[in-house]
């Protein structure tokens, strides 16, 4: 469960974010759409305790990014869509192991775990390979493991679709849904208009810094035609000048 | 803290094996070291030994006036060759005589009268093979005027004919001996330790740092439970460990080199001595490693963080430039307050085979003391959103 209470974000005089708020609760996926530099990468950001809000706080699971930024990191998976943030030299198996320690895991847990998620994710044929030689598709699976090697309850996706081919996005929209199925409260950014319609559950559209529009992905599926949805969202990310 | 310790390890552990999977690495951090400063001091002494095998054949002069005792002296000389020259200044610098000798025209009348004679000798002090052939005509200078003030001559006739004698001085004394060791541990040792022990570790401290960030695994590495300090000082020991092993590198070619050298006064450092220039190698790297990885990590990528490092590395030489004259002897405790001048200090003393606790003490304390500052310095950049996400 996730959250997220009043946030602000300022950097020098660039207000990034304003007064955020909104919550996810366990086995949801919130879509967070927006335009590039709206926000959403900041807000992941603030989430996973990279940053520091200006004002407000995100409670994950009862623990409070300003006071117990460890814990939360402890519940948090996150996964980069453009850059897979694996290191080359070591082998798809060792960058688990690596993770895994750096998250607590007791060295007793950890092999069982990596071959655990080497099965899940069916790598078994180059576990033991350097990254370095992996085809983009090969990297983006090692890395989705390595996200949840220390099983956390929330997942963060930041903009998971991005620069992929059909088959390496839909190796993460899989991971995404596996996620969900296993009660874990997710969020996922994206620009894509279609991938946050097509595997959110609630969608939160962020404009500028701001929450404009908060909605249930699965109402407004019943209620509206694709078309109607796109033209509603469309309206809600543009200025009016724009609109012109 | 045994947490943190701990995390730094798992870091360390890690950073070390990508670091030996990598070939290039390896070539610039662990091998090149290891040839370039034998390679160095061989090409000196091939060009040194060059120079000197010539001038045992044939050191060109020329004289001001002939027919004169000094004149016929010279000329029965095998090494020396008498040039007539109509410009002696063109012929100095051209390189075509090493030395000018002037002398009056009525030399042989003042020395059978007794009289204060003039016999002047020039070199061009550009000129590296003129100054090495200096001691060669200084010394049947010395041989002649040792003659004149030894015994008497009632004329001129006999004053020539008694000089009209080859003199054979073995090679050994006639030959300029150029003992090339005081160039080597004074200057060059120092200044390729300090060099290699900072340029060392500015590859790997890049590569962890600013080299994280262009490759996306920074955010991935600070989205995980192991704590910032954990993290920045499992950095610091691998970009130490790379430093110390360059510096070693460097080491111990310089010991290859001096087992087979011949021209040079073998090295006189004792078990402890080495032991600890081995300490302050470990000091020095670690220093310069803190300084690297706080660069690299102010920088938002490699290129930038080259940008600044390249500079570093050479500004770092700067304090062993002022040592170069500076004799042992003359360490003071203010010397050994000052970065780098302090660890050349103490370089020079450990090579000349003496080794001053006090001295030591004091370097390693400011050392540590850099070190510790740089750390603390490091940290609180690693904690500093608007430093590592550079907004």
């Amino acid at each position: 469960m996730i959250n997220i209470l009043n946030v602000s974000k300022t950097f020098k005089t660039t207000e990034a974010l304003k007064d955020v708020s909104f919550e996810v609760n366990d086995s949801e996926i919130v879509g967070l759409l927006g335009e590039n530099g709206a926000g959403k990468s900041t807000l992941l950001r603030i989430i996973s305790t990279m940053l520091s809000p200006t004002n407000g706080n995100v409670i994950v699971n009862n623990h409070s990014i300003l006071d117990d930024p460890q814990n939360v990191r402890k519940n948090i998976g996150i996964l980069f869509g453009s850059e897979v943030g694996l290191y080359e030299r070591l082998t798809a198996r060792e960058n688990l192991e690596y993770f895994a320690k750096l998250n607590g895991m007791p060295d007793s847990e950890i092999t069982e775990r990596v071959n655990h998620l080497v099965e899940k994710f069916s790598f078994a044929d180059y576990a033991d390979k350097q990254v370095g030689t992996f085809s983009k598709g090969m990297k983006q699976k090692v890395a989705v493991a390595r996200s949840i090697v220390h099983n956390p309850s929330v997942m963060l996706f930041d903009e998971p679709d991005s620069g992929l081919d059909f088959k390496a996005a839909k190796i993460i929209f899989d991971f995404m849904e596996l996620c969900r199925e296993e009660g874990k409260s997710i969020i996922f950014s994206s620009h894509s208009m279609e991938n946050i319609k097509n595997y959110s559950d609630r969608m939160v559209v962020i404009h500028k810094g701001t929450v404009v529009k908060t909605f249930d992905v699965h109402e407004y599926r019943e209620k509206y035609t694709d078309r109607e949805i796109n033209n509603i969202l469309f309206s809600l990310v543009c200025d009016n000048d724009e609109n012109v | 803290m045994m947490k943190t310790f701990k995390q730094a390890l798992v870091v360390f552990f890690k950073e070390m094996k990508c670091l030996m999977r990598d070939t290039k690495t390896f070539i610039f951090g662990i091998f090149l070291p290891l040839i370039l400063v034998p390679s160095m001091l061989f090409i000196i002494d091939f060009s040194m030994k060059g120079t000197q095998t010539k001038l045992a054949d044939n050191v060109n002069i020329a004289i001001s006036n002939k027919n004169n005792s000094f004149y016929t002296f010279c000329s029965a000389q095998d090494v020396l060759t008498i040039v007539d020259v109509s410009d002696p200044q063109k012929a100095l610098d051209s390189g075509e005589i090493s030395a000018y000798v002037t002398i009056d025209e009525d030399i042989d009348e003042k020395i059978i009268a007794k009289k204060a004679y003039n016999l002047d000798i020039q070199y061009n002090e550009s000129s590296m093979n003129a100054m090495m052939s200096m001691p060669v005509v200084m010394q049947y200078e010395k041989a002649y005027k040792y003659v004149l003030e030894n015994y008497k001559f009632d004329s001129i006739e006999n004053l020539n004919k008694a000089f009209d004698t080859k003199i054979d001085f073995s090679e050994e004394t006639q030959l300029p001996q150029i003992d090339t060791s005081s160039l080597y541990f004074n200057i060059l040792v120092p200044m390729m330790l300090i060099l290699y022990c900072s340029m060392g570790s500015t590859g790997t401290a890049i590569e962890l740092s600013s080299g994280e960030k262009e490759r996306g695994t920074f955010e991935p590495l600070l989205s995980t439970c192991a704590n910032r300090s954990g993290i920045i000082l499992g950095k610091l020991f691998a970009t130490t460990a790379m430093g110390v092993a360059s510096g070693l590198c460097t080491a111990l070619g310089l010991c290859g080199y001096l087992l087979v050298s011949s021209s040079s006064s073998k090295l006189n450092v004792s078990i402890p001595g080495m032991l600890l220039l081995l300490l302050i190698i470990i000091l020095t790297s670690m220093f310069f490693s803190s300084i690297n990885l706080l660069i690299g990590m102010y920088s938002k990528s490699s290129k930038e963080a080259q940008i600044y490092l390249m500079p570093m590395s050479l500004i770092s030489l700067i304090p062993t430039f002022f040592t170069f004259a500076m004799d042992i002897s003359q360490i003071t405790y203010e010397h050994l307050a000052i970065p780098v001048y302090n660890i050349i200090c103490i370089i020079k003393e450990i090579l000349a085979g003496i080794v001053n606790f006090a001295h030591i003490g004091i370097t390693a304390s400011w050392l540590i003391l850099y070190v510790s500052v740089s750390l603390i310095f490091t940290l609180k950049l690693f904690k500093k959103e608007n430093i590592l996400f550079r907004f």
